[in-house]
């Protein structure tokens, strides 16, 4: 796309922050935890 | 037609299509309850709470200012993308925890939280007078956005006044009668519109100027390379300042009364959910960011009023864009402002109910209650609205003063959640010193150290003192803090 580098950066860095944060929520032992409300 | 019409039927039919939505969200359920009122029954699923979360967010800075920082900032306007992003990651984790206690003890406000685990009336009233001036500000910042956009794009034919005052009442109306739930559902709506016009009209802004994406960067870096750097010589930002902009925004994000009660406002699995999706909200400002870059070099700074008009001036003065588009930008822009005033309206008036009169007057009803917050739907708008129109310098700089100090009740929320040794005392102590800090060196000093964020500066004066005068004071409920630590 001819993006600059800082711009890159920073898409970049969100992206690889959901995969993280989706990896974590995989195997998060609590996130099927029901409660009522 | 002339364009200003077409632009004044399309805007006055959002907010048409904006009050029905919300008016209508609120109806079928319990008119009486505190709890739907609140927290619309703490039962709000995905796709709902993203966009009341992601449309909070998105305000009118981000529709408006965002633009002008990438145009007169360059490369800083990164900023707001990346705390868009990473802001609501503590959320993940501290989110779950907030809602089990705030059901467990029926808390629904940061005034509320606060009390329960400290103990005292002097910290929740603290909170509610800070949460409602800081909110007052905030207000105003989205107000000023509505009046400006009404005026440009009918071409001064709507003054500030009433464009203000048309959009705002609407947001009062729809939060009174229908409470979180009416600006829930309208924030879904108005999410969609932002999300769909910023990137139609945005690359569809950058494309007739520069041809495509890449070349408007190419252009750019020939002719300003130190535009898109940070902390270069020649970038408008050091290092430090931007980063520690963006760390008094990820730490403060979550304190705002309008965020954190969302805790309580859903289970935890959705939260978990809403911020593993919730970055993808952040994408959606990147064409925005691209129209302040492709107007840098095109449009002399001096022929802009101020550098967050940029995106209207480009409109209806540089491109020859139809009436339509016109119509389409301000739909979009008093969405952004409207999503974000009704969120901000809502929990304004809940933390200073539940702050200040409650513990002032504690043995009022539930349902006295429930009016009252009704009733201060209408002050908090007005007093808004005022300022908005009439705000002197004096009133504005106490705002805003209140408006940085949001991010001072991150010591106290934390300590309550994960330590048992922090007090209240300690807690009020921190809470004034770090506002006081934060507010001479935002509004009094002229640089700060190191040229570290006024907000950061306050923060790190606060964590010593609440850690310090804990060591030397009692708790006040040992059992309390215990609990608030062992749940979730």
């Amino acid at each position: 796309m001819g993006m600059p580098f800082s711009v890159f950066w920073v898409i970049m860095w969100i992206i690889i922050t959901f995969l993280i944060v989706l990896a974590l929520y995989r195997i998060d032992p609590d996130k099927d935890e029901e409660e009522a409300n | 037609m002339a364009d200003w019409q077409i632009a004044m039927i399309m805007m006055i039919g959002y907010l048409v299509v904006a009050l029905i939505v919300g008016v209508m969200a609120g109806r079928g359920h319990d008119k009486n309850s505190l709890d739907e009122f609140t927290v619309a029954g703490g039962g709000l699923g995905l796709v709902v709470m993203w966009f009341l979360m992601g449309g909070a967010v998105f305000s009118a800075f981000s529709f408006l200012g965002a633009p002008g920082w990438a145009y007169s900032k360059g490369a800083p306007a990164l900023y707001i993308l990346t705390y868009t992003a990473f802001a609501i990651l503590p959320w993940y984790i501290i989110g779950p925890k907030i809602g089990k206690i705030g059901r467990k003890f029926n808390i629904y406000t940061v005034a509320g939280f606060m009390k329960k685990r400290y103990g005292g009336k002097t910290l929740p009233i603290l909170i509610g007078i800070i949460a409602l001036l800081a909110s007052i500000q905030y207000l105003a910042t989205q107000m000023k956005a509505i009046a400006y956009i009404f005026n440009i794009m009918t071409e001064g034919r709507i003054p500030l006044w009433l464009g203000a005052l048309l959009a705002y009442g609407i947001v009062v109306v729809y939060v009174a009668t229908g409470g979180l739930r009416a600006a829930a559902w309208s924030d879904v709506f108005q999410g969609m519109l932002m999300i769909i016009i910023s990137w139609v009209v945005g690359l569809a802004i950058v494309n007739q100027m520069h041809g495509s994406v890449g070349e408007m960067f190419s252009n750019l870096v020939q002719d300003n390379p130190q535009f898109l750097e940070i902390g270069n010589e020649g970038s408008t930002m050091s290092g430090t300042a931007y980063t520690t902009t963006i760390l008094v925004s990820l730490i403060g994000f979550l304190m705002w009364p309008h965020l954190f009660s969302k805790s309580y406002a859903s289970n935890a699995r959705t939260i978990k959910k809403t911020v593993l999706v919730y970055p993808i909200f952040a994408l959606f400002l990147i064409p925005l960011l691209f129209v302040g870059f492709s107007a840098i070099n095109v449009v002399n700074p001096a022929d802009v009023g101020a550098p967050d008009e940029i995106l209207p001036y480009l409109i209806t003065t540089v491109l020859s864009l139809p009436g339509w588009v016109y119509g389409l930008v301000g739909a979009g822009a008093l969405a952004a402002a409207m999503s974000t005033a009704d969120a901000i309206t809502h929990s304004a008036s809940l933390e200073f109910t539940d702050g200040v009169i409650k513990n002032i007057k504690p043995d009022l009803p539930d349902k006295k209650t429930l009016f009252l917050m009704r009733a201060g739907v209408f002050v908090v708008g007005a007093l808004a609205y005022v300022i908005t129109v009439f705000g002197g310098q004096g009133l504005i700089a106490l705002l805003l003063g209140a408006y940085g100090s949001i991010v001072q009740f991150a010591p106290g929320v934390y300590g309550a959640l994960y330590s048992k040794k922090i007090t209240g005392p300690a807690v009020i102590t921190g809470l004034i010193v770090g506002t006081f800090v934060n507010y001479y060196y935002q509004l009094i000093a002229e640089t700060t150290p190191f040229d570290i964020h006024a907000g950061i500066l306050g923060l790190i004066c606060n964590i010593i003192i609440v850690v310090v005068i804990s060591a030397l004071t009692r708790q006040k409920s040992r059992e309390m803090a215990e609990e608030y630590r062992n749940i979730g």
